[in-house]
């Protein structure tokens, strides 16, 4: 056997363990079909105020985050909304309102004020599969970023933060 | 008795509709898209919330007259094109169509260059 037929073995390995060390080291960003989009419009009463009608989700413009389904980030919002002055906006998702009241005045609220997702309509049409998830919004209501699962500190500083800072430029030191 | 267990769909909930041809389209929907949230399981089988509520939404859209491109459409611009479980052929899933013919054929070209140089140098 010539030297190329001893050579292709190894060669083949070498490929295949290329190409398993190139999908294990890229980051898999998770498919988003809202970057780029506005929020499906629906209009869903708030939390805060169940009485005084719905909110269009076409209205949110102004709010910089969206958080559905947190609430192990609490503490981190409740600093992002203090500290800061972020504008988040809560979407309450498969959850009892009265529940998510009182969970609210147990723990204080860092949303400017909360969607009722009761039948998780919103939710099922933004395509959310992994609550909690955090969607960033540009002033226009776009929406430009989509965080699967918990926001920690570290996704906090690296993600969300520079991107915060770029859309919103009255927020620049962000820490 | 094997009749009223047609197959694992039967434990799920159960969907009334205006007319059995949308049933028929029910079910060849819910056996071609894959449950987003789960490691590789149909709609038809799946117990994941998500899957009933999307198995909720099929129903309303098969009612409210869409047809099984604007609703595998729709999921795919939702969730993105491995919601299907049969993608599309262009140019990005080329490759995944022609590896399983392309590689096979390789291996025994190969076994084939192998078998006959150990021939000739016997």
């Amino acid at each position: 056997m010539n030297w190329w037929g001893r050579l292709l073995p190894l060669g083949a390995f070498a490929l295949v363990l290329g190409l398993l060390l190139a999908a294990l080291v890229t980051e898999q960003k998770p498919f988003s079909a809202l970057t780029g989009q506005r929020l499906p419009e629906l209009c869903l009463p708030t939390v805060e105020a169940p009485q005084a009608g719905c909110r269009s989700t076409a209205s949110l413009s102004g709010q910089a985050m969206l958080c559905a389904g947190c609430l192990v980030e609490h503490p981190l919002l409740m600093e992002m909304a203090q500290r800061q002055g972020v504008a988040i906006v809560g979407l309450n998702y498969k959850d009892e309102p009265d529940h998510a009241r009182q969970w609210l005045g147990r723990h204080g609220s860092p949303y400017q004020f909360s969607l009722m997702d009761y039948q998780g309509g919103l939710a099922l049409r933004m395509g959310v599969t992994g609550a909690p998830e955090t969607y960033v919004l540009d002033a226009q209501g776009v929406v430009r970023h989509r965080h699967v699962g918990v926001m920690d500190r570290r996704t906090w500083e690296q993600e969300l933060a520079p991107l915060l800072s770029s859309l919103y430029p009255q927020w620049q030191n962000f820490r | 008795m094997l009749a009223s267990f047609p197959s694992a769909w039967a434990v799920l909930e159960s969907y009334d509709f205006s007319h059995p041809q949308l049933q028929e389209r029910y079910q060849q929907l819910l056996r071609q898209l894959r449950c987003p949230v789960c490691p590789n399981q149909a709609l038809d089988s799946s117990p994941a919330p998500l899957s009933a509520d999307l198995r909720r939404e099929l129903h309303q859209m098969l009612e409210q007259g869409y047809d099984d491109q604007q609703i595998l459409q729709v999921m795919v611009e939702r969730y993105g094109p491995g919601v299907r479980y049969s993608p599309p052929i262009n140019r990005v899933t080329l490759a995944l169509w022609l590896a399983p013919v392309i590689l096979p054929l390789l291996g025994l070209l190969l076994l084939w260059l192998y078998l006959r140089r150990r021939a000739e140098d016997d």
